[in-house]
This record gives structure tokens, sequence and C-alpha cells, in this order.
């Protein structure tokens, strides 16, 4: 049997050695998905062009542009004097953001015409929410300081009150110089309990802003939640579509007739013509993870052997679509429209780019229909929170039952399309 | 060695009903008719590619068979020796007998300098050659051969019969489906197939010494005048009339008779004008055919 089955295997490699083109599809289409989704598809917006407006030319306008100068991913574009060119220049795309300090700007602003304005280009997504954020990081950061120059400006004029020194040119009376130093101990004490009300009045600024620990992902990298999903996605497609278009290739060229009067058994056709493909996702499964954890320094923490068996749990589950699309089709071109058709929603609805809770439940369903919206989660969290596999019960079993039926499934009616 | 018992078959609509056939072992048998006749559909039968719908084909223990389907089925990608190498082992061969067998039937068939040429890239006789050679690959009991000579210039078409008939001297059966009737003379007996029905199964010469009919041609000059071969048909006698490429053909049963009524009905052909000639294999398929209560067209 296995004699058989090796032939087959290596007649596959061979037309692979042969069709260059998809051989080099096989091994560089997981590279370019990497370097896409690691590097391009990139939701960190890294810079963002600002329009600046200052028409108040102000100590509070400086302080807030100062503020802007330093930080690395805001870049001052343009300045001007108009609101209308600082708009043009945001509908014409030049800038993202436009600030514009009205005439009677201050940073704590008590009416509504000192306040700064602040308008985004929403169409540019992930830059306007980035361009958000940054923003009011800035204007907490100035209003903090803010706050803190005016605790300092009240404590020194208040200590300068306090600590007034009677004048010692003045002809000194005994009597008077006892009184004054008795008024002066009682001022200095009532002044340390209004500083103590005061310390109260003006919190620490450090000390009201809580500290976020940001877990498994510290710096929010895409590639760190892209990448990890990007070796679901790279199994599903490649054992999907391989295993697709090399049975109904057989089948166009009419080469299929000739492996079913051979001695061959349906069992033996069948292994030899996945195992080849078990293989190279197994070698594209590892060029991702290496990929990943090298180059891109995402670190896994969980079990990789572990991993790895999950992972052909999920190739079991592809290798059963692809089959299933290969008794169905008639020729190449038709398992590869059925091919996308299986691929698109997985990428779409399984968590990969969108998470499932924004999507709504009209939707959603179907991405409980999905095999990669199971593999996901136990891939991101054993890449990035070391979680073990007996943690994801759920979607494991999941995936066995996907693997069981689909394969079943398929393995029925490739019988049935052979009979 | 294979025996068809009561067998039908349907695919869509019936095709086959209750054949009953016996194919001995060493012996060549054409399977004859026109596109759409079900002749692939008949020999996919044989093989076991289709199962029949109703009888049970009985094959001898540990038949191997050998099948070269009309597109080949040759891996085009990959090149002449590759492709025999695999069959060879998919039938079981070491790789080294595999190597020795490829490399011995290359030799057979003149195609040794083309061993690591992409089976694709051969001109159509060769690749026609190397089909048949990767169905022996394993040594058959069995060789079947779907349209091996369709779409081939004449010198291919004979170089592949004399290769057939190679490995039929070798102790092969054959059984070899064509649509050109000439070819019925390489066979030890035929199988004529017309829309899904078996019309007869017997040796060539059988055939022609049954052959029930005259046959009668129009020379060329006269033939020009006569457009109305429906006329020709009704006549008494007639069996069939039609142009074989630029001859007219008439078969009936009495020429002389024929000759008469045609000179009583038209005055611009004398009897003269038909010349009796020898039938050929198409004759006889034609009334085959006619008594089988098909229908050729015009």
């Amino acid at each position: 049997m296995w004699r058989k089955i090796y032939a087959l295997m290596s007649k596959e490699f061979i037309q692979l050695k042969h069709d260059r083109r998809t051989l080099a599809l096989m091994i560089l289409l997981p590279v370019i998905w990497l370097v896409a989704f690691g590097y391009a598809v990139n939701f960190d917006v890294q810079k963002v062009d600002l329009f600046v407006v200052d028409q108040a030319q102000n100590e509070d306008s400086k302080k807030v542009k100062d503020h802007l100068n330093k930080d690395e991913e805001i870049v001052i574009k343009q300045q001007g004097q108009t609101v209308a060119e600082a708009e043009r220049a945001l509908r014409q795309g030049e800038v993202t953001l436009l600030i514009h300090f009205p005439p009677e700007y201050q940073i704590m602003a008590k009416e509504e015409q000192q306040k700064l304005n602040i308008s985004v280009d929403g169409s540019h997504l992930f830059s306007a929410s980035s361009a958000i954020k940054k923003m009011q990081q800035i204007l907490l950061d100035v209003q903090k300081e803010s706050l803190e120059d005016l605790k300092k400006q009240v404590q020194q004029e208040m200590s300068q009150i306090a600590l007034t020194e009677p004048d010692p040119s003045s002809p000194p009376i005994q009597q008077n110089q006892q009184l004054q130093m008795r008024i002066k101990e009682q001022l200095e004490e009532k002044m340390k309990e209004q500083q103590e009300k005061l310390e109260n009045l003006f919190p620490d600024s450090e000390q009201f802003t809580p500290d976020i620990d940001v877990l498994y992902n510290p710096d929010l990298k895409s590639a760190y939640v892209m990448i990890p999903g990007l070796i679901g996605l790279v199994l599903l497609f490649i054992t999907t579509l391989m295993t697709a278009l090399g049975l109904v290739r057989e089948k166009e060229q009419g080469t299929l007739e000739q492996l079913l009067v051979s001695p061959l058994r349906p069992f033996e056709l069948l292994m030899g013509k996945i195992l080849p493909y078990l293989l190279i996702a197994t070698i594209d499964f590892l060029i991702v993870w290496v990929v990943g954890v090298t180059l891109f320094d995402i670190p896994f923490l969980g079990d990789f052997v572990s991993f790895f068996a999950v992972a052909l749990l999920f190739l079991f589950v592809s290798l059963g679509i692809g089959l299933f699309i290969s008794t169905v089709a008639q020729n190449q071109q038709q398992a590869m429209q059925m091919t996308i058709l299986v691929l698109v929603p997985q990428f779409i609805l399984s968590g990969f780019v969108f998470p499932l809770e924004s999507i709504p439940w009209g939707v959603r369903w179907i991405s409980y229909l999905l095999p990669l919206t199971y593999f996901l989660p136990v891939c991101r969290d054993l890449f990035l929170k070391g979680s073990s596999i007996t943690e994801f019960g759920f979607e494991l079993s999941i995936l066995v039952v996907f693997a069981v039926v689909i394969l079943l499934f398929a393995m029925l009616r490739y019988r049935k399309s052979l009979g | 060695m294979i025996q068809l018992k009561n067998v039908s078959f349907s695919f869509d609509k019936p095709l086959f009903q209750q054949l009953n056939l016996t194919f001995s072992a060493k012996r060549i048998y054409g399977i004859v008719g026109a596109d759409g006749s079900g002749k692939s559909t008949f020999l996919r039968l044989l093989i076991g590619i289709y199962r029949p719908t109703e009888g049970k084909i009985e094959r001898s223990d540990q038949l191997l068979y050998g099948f070269v389907s009309e597109n080949m089925g040759l891996y085009e990608e990959m090149n002449v020796m590759e492709n025999l190498l695999f069959f060879g082992q998919l039938y079981g061969l070491s790789k080294e007998e595999s190597r020795k067998r490829s490399e011995e039937l290359l030799a057979w068939v003149k195609l040794e300098p083309f061993a690591t040429r992409p089976a694709g890239k051969l001109s159509g006789g060769m690749k026609r050659k190397l089909a048949v050679i990767r169905a022996i690959v394993h040594q058959p009991h069995c060789l079947i051969l779907d349209e091996p000579t369709y779409g081939v210039d004449p010198v291919a078409r004979q170089e592949i019969w004399a290769l057939i008939k190679k490995i039929h001297q070798q102790g092969t059966t054959i059984l070899v489906s064509t649509q050109y009737l000439n070819e019925i003379a390489y066979c030890d007996e035929v199988l004529f197939f017309h829309q899904g029905k078996l019309l007869t199964k017997a040796p060539p010469a059988e055939l022609m010494e049954q052959f029930p009919y005259r046959v009668l041609s129009l020379s060329e000059e006269k033939r020009l005048q006569l457009k109305d071969l429906k006329q020709l048909r009704q006549m008494e006698g007639v069996l069939d009339a039609y142009f074989r490429g630029t001859e007219l053909i008439l078969l009936c049963e009495d020429p002389q008779a024929v000759k008469r009524a045609y000179e009583k009905e038209r005055t611009d052909l004398q009897a003269s004008d038909w010349i009796e000639i020898e039938p050929s294999y198409e004759e006889i398929f034609v009334s085959l055919m006619k008594r089988g209560g098909g229908n050729l067209g015009d």
C-alpha cells in the first residue's frame, strides 16, 4: 500500500518541481502575506499630519504647540491664519488633523470661545482615531502641566506672605517684638493648614491618572495579533486550494481515469493526493512561525508541541474542505472560485481582522460556522498569553467535530464521485 | 476472459440493454461506431470505471488491464521517462524494474531520444505512442484503447497500428475503439455500435460474406446532375443512397431492377451510368444501422 502511496506522492512533487509557479506560490505566499500583514496591514498609524491655525498667539497656545512639536507622531505640516484654508487642506487630504486656537484661547478655558477647536478627517479611519487618541493624550499632558504650574504658583505666593519677616530697621520695641513673633507663628501655622487644604484641593496630577497596564501586547502592535492569526489563514488557504486543485486537475487532464483503472484503492489515492499538501502546509506553518518569532519579535509563550497538534487538527479541517470542493468542482477554475468563496468569509468574519464583538448578530452567526473562528483564539493565546491548550476545550471540541464531519462527508462524496 | 451477462447501462438515458458478450484472450476486438454511439462508455464499462445498472461483468482472476483514454491521460508537465516510471511504480514495480521496463519500451517505439522531453511537448503521434507504452508498462493481459488513432496523421496511424499488432503478438488481448471503418481489417472481431445499441459482433470476413446487398456507384459526370437523394432512397429495392466523399453510393438488393426502374423515371440517366462496386466496411455499417432502425441523416 505505502509503495503506491509513495509513488503518487513522488509524482505530486515531480509535478510541483515542473510547475514552478505553483511551487513558488506555496512557499512565497506565506512570506508575502507575512510582509503584508506584518508591515503593510498595520492599524498603528505612525504619523499624523496637522494644520495649526493660531489666532491666539499667547502663552497657552505656545505651550500646546511646544508639546505638539515634541511629539514624534504628530507633524505640524502647515500653519495658517484662517480656518477656511485649514479646512481646504483637510478636505484635500493634505492633513488629517486641524487645530484652531481661537483669539481668546486658554488652556483652563472657562468659556466656549476660549476652547480649542479640533477637526479630524474621518474618511481616514485609522489615522483619525489615532489622531484623536494622540491629541487627547497631549492635551491631558498640557492640562496636567498647567495644573502643576498653577499649584506651584499659589504655593509660592502663599509662602511669600507667610515668610515675610518684620522690618529690622523699625525701632525695636520689646513688647511689639514679642507680639509680632506670636502673630507670625500663628500666621505660619494657619498658612501651613491652608497649604495642606490646598494640597488636597490640587491633587497630584500623577496620582489622579490611573496606571494602565497593557498585558500580552504592551505596545499594542497590530503584528502581534495579525501574525499568529495568519498561521490559520495560510494553513486554510494552502491546504484547501491545493487539495481541491490536485484532484480536479487529475479530472480535467483525464489522468484520474488512469489512476482509477490502476490497482490504487480510493483510500490510497486520497492519501497520495493529500499527504504532499499536508507536508507543504506544515512547512508553511513553520515558515510563518519562525519568521513571526524571529523577524517580527512576536513572543511565543505557549508550548510548541501542543500548538503544532492544534494546527494539525485545523489542517485536517482544511483538507476536508479542499477534498469536498474537489468532488463538486468540474474544473480548476471552479475549484479556485469555490476556494475563494470559502476563504473570504473566514478572512472577514472569523475575527482575523475585525473583532467578533463588532460584527452585528445578523451576520455574526456565520462566524460561528467557520472553523477559523475557533482556531484563531487558540493561536493568539498560545502565542501571546502562553495559554495551555487545556484552556480551549470548547474550541478544540468544535474543531474536532468540524474535522470529523467535513472529512467524513467529503470522503463519502469523494467515493461517490469516483464510483 | 471478460464476460458480460445481461448487462444494461443507463447514463442519463438508457444506453446498453441486456448485453451478453464474451471476449476471449489474445484477440483484437474492434469497437466501431460514429461519435456518440457509446464506444467509450462501453470500454469504460468493461474496465470498471462505470458499473452496469443491471447484470454483471465477470472477469478472469487477476486480470491486468492497460487503458489508454481518448485524451491519453498523460501528465503533460512531466517528462516521458517520469510518466513511465510513475505508472510502473503505481502498478507495483520497484524503481529499478520500472526504469528497466521503461527503457525497453522507449527503445521499442524509438522514443529514447525524447526521454527527458515533457510529454506535453511531444507531437500528436508520439504522445499516442507514449500513452500506449505507458499502458503496457506493467505487462497487462488486456489492453483497452479508446480511439488511439483519432486526429493523428495517416503515417502515425500506421505506426500506432503496427505497435498495437506488436503488443498483440506478445499475447495481449486488445480492445480498440475507432471511427475509421477501414481499421476494422486489423481486428479479429468487430462490434458495431450505433446510438447506444450494439448492432452486431462478428469477424470482419464474416460480416463481408453475410452482407446482403449490392453496391452501385454513379460515375462522376452524372453525379453532378443528381441532387435529389430523397427520390433515390424512395425507389423500390433501394436500401439507402448517400455520398461517401465525392462518390454517390446506392445500396440495393437487385442492381438490374434498380437500373431499370431508374431509367423509367429519369430520362437524364441511363442504366450504364451506374457501376457496381465491391462493398466496403462503410456499406456494411450503413446496412446494419438501417436494419437496426438507425438513421445517419442526409
